[in-house]
């Protein structure tokens, strides 16, 4: 046919308009579109048929009414608490802010909320002192999103955890030299609120409300293929902290000893042996290692 | 290429797998003849969706069915998910592997839906060298579903049913007649569904889809969350007389019902093609009846708005 488009012509075109928080004709009339098919939305007919009950825009509009209402639906089945604590027309606002800026480019819906948590902490007003309600959202969006990592990611199951018996193994003058191989699922999480409590309550199907500020190191994990939260100490997760950014034992120690308070260093050493014990009992790692072994 | 379905067996009456009937299927292994998966929740999966998958493919016949192949796309072939689709097949020993023909975006974009074509000889010959090429590389026959489609382009040149089966015989991929979408897409675009479905290549049907739709007056949304209406059994017995039976499947993504009102849906079609009577209107369809025990909600999963058409399918994590 003489004057056909060409499909890359047509196929750009059409994610324009339909991609269009404001609709068809806005879309048609976005010049991005015009760029690609130079009509106005009173020609829409030209590219797009008519059906007997349904006009060309109408009928476009099945596909853009879609579009923003799919992956918004699919955003808030990852961030359930993250929805419930902004209210369905606030979470819907930030979606729409958030898929304008970070528009899926995955086969998969698993990848779709990665970049929210960054989208909320980019977004955040500057003028609210911290921690505030931003950091609430900001806190629970990494925590919603850590799950489903964490749920789907890589985990413990077929992997044999390290047994006590693994750090007892090690000669004393070569302790401080090992290194923790932890199950690829264990995640650190820091956060300013009890934001694991409230995502429990949501999914408990409670009303809760937005809680005051409160310290909260979590570690996430998995076993049996369903996440696992626990609540440490401070000197506890930096002790982790140091281990999973790679550190011997003796160095992470030296890390983690800081973080303790003037002359509890005792406390700390007597403590060791009861966390030792509870990460191997937990699962948390799977292995412990010497420099050339 | 002569031989019915490509060689490939009829599977019986499946049912499409979804996390919230994951454990009802481990504890009760019910009896159904086949699962159809969605290859995407699974490809990247190292989770429970991934060791609840190697359960079932233990224990019945699975078939890929993919919802981001983009085969009418003007952006370059994904090898990467090519490969994780080919590793996913082997695993799974998946029967056979399908899409759909659509484009689901340009520019790197994906919308997560199945956008139309234009039916022309441009468009032919560009879906029909892709479907080369993926069947090249995964070493197996592409099986392509006609999609529920919305609009109509000026620049088609022929009719749908005319470019499905050009495209299945010069790319000698299968087809996975979707029923309903027939239907759907005939409502939309004023045309004849019993035309649609005889004009096709019979011969090279592997697999038939079945799900419910949404009535919006105008229009109609092909939104899974309902019975299969009386119109698209109709259309399943002629499709079914047609092809001389292949594998059934039925598709349910929203407001998911209890597994044996979805088992019994499909079963519904063995049914029908066993009783040779004229269909009275209203035996089949049960869209009055009260869905018990809807499962949807207790996964966390919010109801999805009527308006939206498939797919949208998110495995939400479960955490203790
Ligand atoms: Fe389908």
């Amino acid at each position: 046919m003489a004057g056909q488009r060409s499909l890359t012509q047509l196929q750009r075109w059409m994610q324009e308009v339909i991609t269009n928080p404001d609709g068809i004709v806005a879309g048609v009339e976005s010049s991005t579109a015009r760029q690609k098919i130079d009509i106005d939305g009173t020609r829409i007919e030209e590219v797009i048929g008519r059906s007997t009950r349904l006009g060309s825009a109408e009928r476009l509009a099945v596909y853009g009414n879609a579009y923003f209402a799919r992956l918004i639906e699919c955003l808030g089945d990852e961030f359930p608490a993250t929805r419930f604590a902004l209210g369905e027309e606030t979470f819907q606002t930030f979606a729409l802010g958030y898929f304008e800026q970070s528009p899926s480019t995955s086969y998969s819906l698993g990848f779709l909320g990665a970049r929210f948590p960054q989208y909320l902490i980019d977004g955040r007003p500057a003028d609210i002192p911290k921690p505030g309600w931003p950091d609430f959202l900001i806190d629970l969006a990494t925590l919603e999103r850590a799950y489903a990592e964490v749920f789907d990611g890589l985990g413990p199951e077929k992997l044999t955890p390290l047994q006590p018996e693994a750090l007892q193994a090690i000669p004393i003058e070569l302790i401080s030299e090992v290194r923790f191989v932890p199950a690829p699922s264990l995640r650190l999480l820091e956060a300013s609120f009890a934001v694991h409590e409230y995502f429990t309550a949501v999914r408990q199907s409670q009303s809760p409300e937005i809680p005051a500020p409160q310290e909260t190191l979590l570690v996430i994990t998995r076993r049996d293929y369903v996440v696992r939260r626990g609540i440490v100490s401070r000197p506890e997760f930096e002790l982790l902290r140091a281990i999973l950014d790679g550190n011997s034992l003796g160095a992470a120690i030296e890390i983690a000893a800081e973080e303790q308070p003037e002359g509890t260093n005792d406390d700390f050493a007597a403590n060791l042996s009861r966390w030792f014990h509870h990460w191997a009992s937990a699962g948390w790692f799977l292995n412990v290692e010497l420099p050339n072994s | 290429m002569s031989e019915a379905r490509l060689g490939l067996p009829d599977l019986g009456f499946g049912v499409g797998l979804r996390t919230v009937h994951y454990q009802h299927i481990l504890r009760h292994q019910p009896d159904v003849d086949w699962f159809e998966i969605i290859s995407e929740n699974y490809m990247d999966s190292g989770g429970r969706p991934r060791h609840v998958l190697e359960q079932i493919a233990e224990q019945y016949p699975v078939v890929m069915h993919g919802v981001s192949l983009s085969i009418g796309s003007t952006d370059p072939l994904n090898f990467e998910y090519l490969e994780k689709l080919k590793t996913l097949a082997a695993w799974t020993s998946a029967a056979w592997v399908s899409d759909h023909v659509c484009w689901t975006g340009v520019n790197g974009l994906n919308g997560h839906d199945l956008l139309p074509l234009p039916c022309n000889e441009d468009t032919l010959k560009h879906v029909v060298d892709r479907i080369r090429i993926v069947q090249d590389f995964l070493e197996r026959p592409l099986v392509l579903e006609n999609p529920s489609t919305y609009v109509t382009f000026t620049d088609s040149t022929m009719s749908e049913w005319e470019f499905v089966t050009r495209m299945a015989e010069e790319s000698d991929c299968g087809l996975l007649l979707d029923v309903n979408n027939v239907y759907v897409s005939c409502f939309n675009h004023d045309l004849d569904p019993i035309e649609f479905i005889r004009s096709l290549p019979h011969e090279r049907i592997v697999q038939f889809h079945l799900a419910g739709h949404t009535h919006c007056g105008t229009h109609i949304i092909d939104t899974h969350d309902n019975f299969v209406t009386d119109r698209v059994w109709e259309l399943y017995r002629l499709a079914h007389r047609l092809t001389g039976g292949v594998s059934t499947l039925l598709e349910w993504d929203a407001q998911i019902p209890d597994f044996d009102v979805v088992h019994g849906e499909v079963l519904k079609a063995r049914d029908l093609i066993h009783d040779n009577s004229e269909l009275a209107p209203g035996t089949l369809s049960s869209e009055s009846t009260q869905l018990s025990g809807t499962s949807a909600s207790s996964s966390g999963q919010a109801a999805r708005p009527a308006t939206v058409p498939q797919p949208a399918v998110f495995v939400a994590a479960e955490v203790e």
